[in-house]
């Protein structure tokens, strides 16, 4: 096998192992482990964003295809920077100003298109189709889109009721309140149950790996690596803070 | 204060019970067998992948990094091995990280040697661009001007898998796997100015938020975790990593289902004692 897999099991296997270490309790291994990730992570980013797109994006058309319109954007990122010179602070704003009135243009027609009124037509036209009955669609057929809608509408303004403080919750906006209640404890439920099977995937994918890395093929990494860990946290607790607790009763 | 150990016992007999739901099905895979089954909403990609005719582009947006590859790359794979069983031409991108367009190309790389499908004619890497939404709306203007260089730093106009294609619209269908709101982004700006049909991925944990756009028809069809990744597998005929995972899934799902009566009937019993 290749050295440089070998090594890249082996470092897999600790970091994984150091992260789970905190089950045990916060420690240095895992503070280590937590560095590392983000400073890879953070390293990583910045070489792709140096080489995807400052030099790729920016330097090359302006250098080599001297596309100089591309100064107008880089002097806007530059200006947003003058935000730590106080002088000058005030150049930032206007860049701020115009992204945001930028985003916020680009944005709020797309998402109240988007978000609101197609979510709104998706709730309300199957009612508003409703021609031959409610449990029969136009070819006379059963269909259970009536009823979903209905649902929806019912969850929708009982949770909204729920959720409106100005008006004091008794008698039939109690009622209904509580019917709100129920929606948003289902929809909690529905949220938790998929919350679970999410984080246990990620658990069970580490699981496969420390399982796969422990065979021999690997030179039993996981089982070593472990045993390794145990052993130190058993020095530290048994050894090291044993003496640190007789040196202070002294 | 005295129930303090007792709670601290009952920590590590949980992860101890948790860890063995995972390894003992682990050890003894072979052994469990899982019913082939499929959730309506994924049958529903799976039929809109299987309509298209072969040469058909597609887009992929891979929006995910490596801390959600665990549970995203199965559907990933899966999807994209359906898709180059059926020819057709797909377009990587990204628009949630510098960190997907590394893990796009691994999983690319992988799912194209399988089906044997080569760089450039049956897929394309695009490099991850900041910006979001202004990406998607100008992928609806020009593809080329938006990526007129692939991840290999090919010129894309030279790229047979682009032949015919310029902009959103010539898509027949787009795809978003993401960990974060990359789903939303899409639905707002891609659905919308590109008017093609949109599929989803996401973490187990979004899976309910997307709900709502499959009944308003802005989604075609959803994938949540890695359930739903087995079940697609279980529809192209290509039982991978997914099903082998819901195997451990399942015992541990059970075991937490259990833990939550017993919490419950714990919890009753010392309320009603006072």
């Amino acid at each position: 096998m290749d050295n440089t897999v070998l090594l890249g099991v082996w470092l897999a296997v600790g970091l994984t192992l150091f992260m789970y270490s905190f089950l045990y309790k916060d420690n240095v291994f895992f503070r280590f482990g937590e560095h590392v990730y983000l400073g890879i992570s953070i390293g990583y980013i910045i070489v792709r964003v140096i080489f995807n797109n400052f030099i790729n994006d920016l330097y090359k058309p302006l250098v080599e295809d001297r596309d100089y319109i591309l100064i107008i954007p880089a002097l806007m990122g530059l200006a947003l920077y003058t935000r730590f010179f106080t002088r000058i602070a005030w150049v930032s704003r206007v860049i701020f100003a115009f992204i945001v009135g930028f985003g916020a243009g680009l944005g709020i027609p797309r998402t109240i298109a988007g978000g609101i009124f197609k979510q709104l037509e998706g709730v309300l036209m199957p009612l508003a189709a409703i021609k031959d009955g409610f449990f029969f669609n136009a070819d006379g057929n059963f269909t259970l889109v009536n009823i979903n809608s209905l649902i929806i509408i019912v969850g929708i303004t009982s949770v909204l009721v729920y959720f409106f403080f100005s008006v004091e919750h008794k008698g039939v906006v109690k009622s209904v309140s509580r019917v709100g209640i129920y929606f948003v404890m289902i929809a909690f439920g529905a949220s938790f149950g998929y919350t679970v099977m999410g984080r246990m995937s990620l658990l069970i994918g580490r699981c496969y790996d420390l399982i796969e890395f422990s065979s021999p093929k690997y030179y039993y990494a996981s089982i070593v690596l472990l045993i390794m860990l145990i052993l130190v946290f058993i020095i530290y607790e048994v050894v090291i803070k044993k003496g640190e607790v007789l040196k202070t009763n002294e | 204060m005295t129930s303090e150990p007792k709670f601290h016992i009952i920590r590590w007999v949980i992860f101890a019970l948790v860890a063995l739901a995972i390894i003992i099905p682990v050890i003894v895979s072979e052994k469990i067998k899982l019913p082939d089954t499929s959730s309506r909403v994924v049958k529903n990609i799976y039929d809109k992948i299987e309509s298209l005719p072969a040469g058909s582009p597609i887009i992929l947006s891979i929006d995910f990094d490596p801390s959600s590859d665990e549970e995203l790359r199965p559907m990933t794979m899966a999807i994209l091995r359906h898709v180059f069983r059926k020819k057709l031409r797909v377009i990587g991108m990204t628009i949630w990280s510098p960190q997907s367009s590394g893990l796009m190309g691994d999983i690319f790389t992988t799912a194209a040697k399988m089906e044997n499908k080569q760089d450039g004619l049956d897929y394309v890497i695009m490099p991850f661009k900041p910006g979001g939404s202004s990406v998607i709306l100008n992928l609806s203007q020009d593809i080329f001007f938006t990526y007129p260089k692939d991840y290999k730093d090919k010129s894309t106009k030279e790229l047979p898998v682009l032949k015919g294609i310029r902009t959103l619209k010539d898509m027949k269908y787009a795809m978003c796997i993401s960990a974060g709101n990359a789903v939303d982004v899409w639905i707002v700006y891609g659905k919308e100015k590109g008017k093609m049909p949109l599929g989803a991925g996401c973490t187990a944990v979004m899976a309910t938020d997307y709900y709502p756009y499959l009944q308003s028809g802005q989604l075609v069809g959803l994938m949540g975790g890695i359930g739903a990744a087995a079940q697609y597998e279980s529809l192209i005929g290509e039982k991978g990593i997914a099903t082998e995972r819901m195997k451990p899934q399942t015992v541990v799902h059970s075991l937490i289902i259990i833990l939550i009566v017993v919490g419950n009937i714990v919890y009753f019993t010392r309320r009603r004692k006072g």
